[in-house]
């Protein structure tokens, strides 16, 4: 599954990855980290998207591989980069934090093997990009364990 | 009150159960990885026990970490979980001291993490 969406994706072009975790997520200094950003509808994207921006001032015709919990953020970046944009088939809510039982997402249904599959698969995705635009994450610290060499850029650095 | 030392000696000798916390799924593979790193500089072996996961559907087998890894120890066959007092230790400022000793041996690949936890302590 992996290899296949590598092929499909990632072999002819430069991707950044990018990882950005939506509404949900309030643990790991998430909301402290919200309030220093310049936040669009909750999401601090300013930060996120300034990075994506510096990376295509280098390198324009690189593609964006998106990977979030929640359907918003990946809308509001497929707005943004539009055709640039590449995600997995996970499966996300618009609120996102699906593992955790919010009140959010009360009277949606996910397969529970599913959602750990997703984020396994994006994560070893995203560990096979150019680049890799992230915030707090374990998953980010995930990724970098797997490809330690890969470029990045953490968008709380010196802030 | 946890007897430092008799819990040491019979955390050398034993094999333990690494159960999953109620977090996300790289939360708790970081904790893995992290007792690995542990389990090789104090010789122990622990089984991952995800039974009571959010990720668990039951179709697909009883112990979700299997879903998706293999066991690192498949010898090991427990069912007493880490001593407390390794439980406690493993929190962040543990976190940063292995990742300093790591910065040490193998540069700036790892200050990415170290400027994250910084990030996270200040905040």
């Amino acid at each position: 599954m992996i290899d296949q969406f590598e092929r499909q994706h990632f072999f002819s072009q430069q991707v950044i990855g990018l990882h950005l975790r939506g509404l949900g997520r309030n643990h790991g200094g998430a909301l402290q980290m919200r309030k220093q950003g310049q936040s669009t509808f909750g999401i601090d994207y300013g930060r996120f998207f300034s990075a994506v921006d510096k990376k295509l001032e280098e390198n324009q015709h690189m593609k964006l591989f998106v990977c979030s919990d929640s359907q918003d953020v990946i809308d509001h970046t497929v707005q943004v980069y539009q055709d640039r944009v590449i995600t997995f088939s996970a499966s996300r809510s618009a609120f996102g934090e699906m593992h955790a039982n919010h009140q959010n997402n009360l009277g949606l249904d996910f397969s529970p093997y599913k959602l750990g599959l997703d984020v396994v698969v994006e994560a070893y995705l995203l560990a096979k990009t150019d680049y890799f635009i992230h915030g707090n994450s374990n998953v980010a610290n995930f990724v970098l364990c797997l490809n330690p060499l890969l470029e990045s850029t953490y968008v709380y650095w010196n802030n | 009150m946890v007897n430092k030392e008799s819990e040491i000696s019979r955390f050398m000798r034993k094999q333990f159960e690494l159960r999953m916390r109620n977090a996300g799924m790289f939360s708790n593979v970081n904790e893995v990885i992290q007792y690995l790193h542990l389990a090789s500089t104090n010789n122990f072996q622990f089984m991952i026990d995800w039974r009571h996961s959010c990720y668990f559907e039951e179709k697909f087998g009883s112990n979700p970490w299997e879903y998706y890894f293999e066991q690192c120890f498949p010898d090991a066959d427990s069912v007493e979980s880490l001593p407390l007092f390794y439980q406690l230790a493993n929190r962040l400022p543990v976190v940063k001291t292995i990742l300093l000793l790591l910065v040490n041996k193998m540069g700036s690949v790892i200050h990415c993490y170290c400027q994250k936890i910084d990030t996270f302590l200040i905040n």
